[in-house]
């Protein structure tokens, strides 16, 4: 009876010894109506709260601390670990976002305040939205009450959703068999689907203006490092990972239902990597036009200078230099968004296809409809707004199929060949800066992990593709290496080593 | 741009880089090939009655300004004789008379490509486009037949007005300031005059502009200081006659200079500005219309490359987000309300340009006109660590240098000091210079020096600027 019991094991145990049959029956009987609405994956009551409150980490750590012989003996940590908090606090840099920008404790943040006019960076929610996940809802133009425990920074709750509705429920193993949906509606992330865990990721990564995650240009100019492009399989394997994959855990309870809960998130098998890694840069391209969008729809205001690609402005003047020789898209000297969101979307579309004239197909129309993007940012000085807006339409509109696309096609060997084909052969007119280069560069990394071939390790060091991640890294001691490397970056050198790969 | 550069020394384009790295320096002409000017030929109907230009060959007879060597009697400051060699000393030293030639070089024809004004096949597709190259470029002339006009580099008609008129007239007896004026001379003696002939272009006008679309494309850059620029002009004329008869004719070449570039720069500022809010003007534009005009700005304010530690972040203290309205040619904009007024408005790089900024540009140019001349800078090039500042400061230096020196050349004053002045100002050009492959400031190496440089000197040479 216990194990079919809705409410936590422990608990039952507890109230069992305590109170006896009798208490036992009322409470399972209380319990059994709410959990069986939860359980039977039946939409949530058309009064379910919208918002959801913060527990706290402390309210996470009691289990994910470290694993207790008991949660041993029951299998529990064969699903997972229990040792999720520990590896964040102890290793992860998210677990010192707001020491990080807290001026007693470090200079650059000192700096930075002072520039800025921040008196106290404990009540400064444009930047504790990012480094503390201090919520504001676009809907209400309403800022949440601070996140408890802000003070340690990008905790459980920033990633995995307030846990309010779900932190009871989800210690029960029946929690497994529950839709992504279900639990969604309990304001649970279900970051095990990469796209799902992208947009979560990549809202801080990117910037979501809706939330007010975003660095502006004033935020920059006053010190901030530059935000770099990201390759989210790279980054989230250099947290380090707290979690493991389905295809890394052992057989655990109710697996058979967890994997048809889950096909998102299952999916891929062994090579999810790869698929994660391209699944993530479409979102990256949708996160960024969206962004986009929201600095550049108003015809009368001037969109934040950090909409756009900072390299476009913010280089020295050389000559002869490559940023003459390449092939522009429109007018010369228009500032135009980040390149790095679109540089591995036709990998992904090659991934998503195997059928060669769909892929051409596909692509043919992904390139149609950037370059009327790009036209629109060079049609005048920041963009023509009315064009941008347009051509965001038709690419918003073509990265959602592309999605689509992706779940329906077998993530197989041929397909994350098909990627790494088009990694290794870039277009002539593909424009390959410096973070566009690092997109290929670390998405390689991951296909050829999942290939089975030897990393092509030979442009690590040029591109600067270590990340200072985790908290023995040091993001302001690391930034220098990172411009020096962008600083010194070729195209020309880069393509002919990809070429080499191609061989 | 390498090979920009070495055309930018032959064609006095001078980039900025030129400018700083000569100034001083006793000049040092490159030589030209001795060619005559092309002259593409164009037909047009009906016949071409208003080009009134007659060519440089019509003043080049050997017994007028084509002579081979200078007339021995044009020397010394008493001298009031004319060269006679002006031609021979425009065509084989003069870079303006390569302008043309600067054009069709293949860095040109890249720049005609990237802006759309040619296509690949070499046929000009956006003609107004390259009307605007061609108004600095070249001079419209008389073709060969009544229906012909032909297309000259920056010639003798360019500076001096159009001969049609006056070509047979301005040797004899009796020709006057006024008759030459009435007949369309440009009476360059007049350093108001000339400053405003070379401003036109060096700084640019409304239908003639080196807008940022242009610089992308990779066109240098304008900075334009007329003394700088007159140092390293070769002279056909008798220079030494000329700044023995003017009383401190540096400084009057300096200040007619700043004077006729700051008014130039707001017209063009206005031009710019009109194109967004007029669909009319925005129709006659030689350029593509872009606002706001990334040109109007420092140029450095943006193209410096990103570093905790950068030069132009290293302003402690301060926030500087917003790129600066280029202060080249207001080095003392605070001098000004109305200057300060426009700065204000252009530091939010206005998206509209809309009635309020072009008040603020007229107000600006009206208070030009009333000769509250704002020209000082150097407190400002103190003050702030901006190039455009610092370099105007050090031009400005050097032409006072230069002034110096004419005293005692002409006047005979005693000045000791000549030398270690001298040296102080070669330090703080080299100190302003780029540093070798770049076109910016990529470093900016010790600000504590620059200050300390410019002080000094400016207590030197200008003794009641001179900061208490």
């Amino acid at each position: 009876m216990i194990s079919s019991h809705p409410i936590p094991r422990l608990v039952a145990l507890a109230f069992f010894m305590l109170l006896g049959g009798a208490a036992l029956v009322f409470v399972s009987d209380h319990e059994s109506s709410r959990s069986q609405t939860l359980f039977a994956q039946q939409p949530a009551p058309a009064n379910a709260p919208q918002t959801w409150e913060y527990e706290g980490v402390a309210s996470c750590a009691g289990c994910h601390e470290k694993p207790s012989a008991i949660y041993e003996r029951t299998g529990a940590t064969k699903f997972v670990a229990l040792t999720e908090s520990h590896t964040w606090l102890e290793t992860d840099k998210h677990a010192k976002a707001v020491e990080l920008i807290d001026p007693a404790k470090n200079p650059l943040a000192k700096a930075m305040c002072d520039k800025l006019q921040i008196a106290d960076i404990h009540a400064a929610k444009e930047c504790l939205s990012c480094h503390a996940n201090w919520q504001y809802d676009k809907r209400t133009d309403q800022w949440a009450e601070r996140p408890k425990f802000h003070e340690f920074g990008v905790s459980c709750e920033s990633c995995h959703g307030a846990a309010s509705s779900w932190l009871k429920p989800h210690t029960d193993p029946q929690w497994r068999k529950l839709t992504p949906q279900a639990k969604g509606e309990l304001g649970f992330v279900e970051v095990r689907n990469p796209e799902a865990r992208a947009k979560q990721c990549l809202a801080c990564h990117v910037g979501d203006a809706a939330q007010h995650k975003v660095v502006t240009h004033e935020m920059y100019a006053a010190g901030h490092p530059p935000l770099p492009g990201v390759e989210l399989e790279t980054f989230a394997n250099a947290m380090p990972p707290h979690w493991r994959h389905i295809h890394e855990k052992p057989q655990f309870e109710f697996r058979g239902d967890f994997i048809r809960a889950n096909p998102s998130a299952t999916a891929g098998r062994e090579l999810y990597k790869s698929r994660a890694a391209l699944i993530s840069t479409v979102v990256a391209m949708q996160t960024s036009l969206s962004l986009v969008g929201d600095q550049t729809d108003d015809a009368t205001r001037l969109p934040d200078f950090a909409t756009f690609d900072c390299y476009a402005c913010h280089h020295d003047l050389q000559s002869p230099s490559w940023r003459q020789a390449r092939q522009v898209v429109g007018s010369p000297g228009r500032p135009r968004p980040a390149v790095w969101p679109t540089t591995l979307v036709e990998a992904a579309i090659a991934f998503a296809h195997q059928d060669p004239s769909a892929a051409a197909t596909a692509t043919e129309q992904w390139r149609t409809a950037l370059a009327q993007y790009q036209a629109a940012f060079s049609a005048q000085p920041f963009g023509d707004p009315a064009k941008i807006s347009e051509a965001r339409k038709v690419l918003g509109a073509l990265l959602d199929s592309i999605l689509l696309d992706i779940q329906k096609s077998p993530a197989d060997q041929a397909a994350i060949e098909r990627a790494y084909a088009k990694l290794v052969a870039p277009s002539e007119t593909q424009a390959l800066d410096f973070d566009a280069a690092r997109q290929i560069a670390w998405a390689l990394n991951i296909l050829a992990a999942d290939l089975g071939r030897p990393l092509p390790q030979t442009l690590a060091d040029k591109l600067h593709l270590a990340l200072p991640a985790t908290q023995a890294k040091s993001i302001p001691d690391d930034l220098p290496l990172r411009m020096k490397a962008m600083s010194a970056y070729d195209p020309k050198t880069f393509r002919e080593a990809l070429h080499s790969l191609n061989k | 741009m390498r090979i920009f550069r070495n055309i930018l020394l032959a064609a006095m384009l001078c980039g900025v880089s030129v400018v700083v790295a000569l100034a001083v320096a006793p000049l040092v002409a490159q030589p030209v090939a001795n060619a005559p000017p092309d002259m593409p030929l164009e037909e047009i109907d009906p016949p071409p009655q208003h080009v009134q230009a007659l060519g440089a060959r019509s003043c080049a007879s050997t017994a007028c300004h084509g002579s081979v060597h200078p007339d021995p009697r044009a020397r010394g400051a008493n001298s009031t004789f004319i060269r006679r060699d002006e031609y021979i000393v425009w065509t084989d030293h003069d870079p303006h008379a390569r302008s043309l030639r600067t054009l069709e070089s293949e860095p040109s024809r890249q720049m005609l490509a990237a802006l759309g004004i040619q296509d690949n096949a070499g046929k000009i597709v956006d003609q107004r486009g390259f009307n605007n190259c061609l108004n600095c470029h070249a001079t419209q002339i008389r073709g060969e037949t009544p229906n012909q006009i032909a297309y000259e580099s920056i010639n003798c008609e360019a500076c001096h007005g159009p001969a049609q008129a006056w070509r047979d007239t301005h040797y004899r007896a009796g020709w006057s300031k006024e008759s030459a004026a009435q007949q369309g001379f440009i009476d360059n003696t007049n350093l108001t005059a000339r400053s405003q002939a070379c401003a036109k272009c060096h700084v640019g006008a409304a239908d003639r502009e080196v807008n940022h679309d242009l610089i992308a494309a990779g066109h240098p850059a304008l900075k334009f200081e007329m003394a700088a620029y007159h140092e390293l002009l070769p002279k056909h004329w008798n220079d030494a006659q000329e700044r023995a008869a003017t009383k401190n004719f540096e400084r009057e070449l300096w200040t007619a200079g700043q004077v006729a570039c700051q008014r130039q720069a707001l017209d063009l500022l206005a031009a710019r500005a009109l194109r967004q809010s007029s669909s009319q003007a925005a129709k006659q534009s030689v350029v593509a219309p872009a606002w706001p005009e990334f040109a109007e700005y420092d140029c450095f304010a943006c193209h410096h490359a990103l570093s905790e530690k950068g030069w132009y972040s290293s302003q402690a203290g301060k926030l500087n987000a917003l790129p600066a309205w280029s202060p080249w040619y207001f080095p003392n904009d605070e001098a000004t309300p109305e200057l300060t007024e426009l700065r204000a408005k252009m530091v939010h790089m206005p998206r509209i340009a809309d009635a309020g900024l072009l008040a603020a540009v007229q107000a600006a140019r009206d208070s030009l006109a009333a000769k509250t001349l704002p020209l000082a800078g150097q407190e400002q090039a103190l003050a702030a660590a901006q190039w455009d500042r610092s370099v105007q400061a050090y031009l400005r230096l050097a032409a006072e240098f230069r002034a110096r020196q004419d005293a005692a050349r002409f006047d005979k004053a005693v000045w000791p000091e000549a030398a270690t002045v001298k040296a102080k100002l070669l330090e703080l050009r080299q100190l302003l210079a780029f540093p070798t492959g770049f076109d910016s400031p990529a470093a900016w190496p010790s600000q504590d020096r620059l200050a300390e440089l410019i002080a000094a000197l400016t207590a030197e040479l200008l003794p009641a600027e001179a900061a208490p």
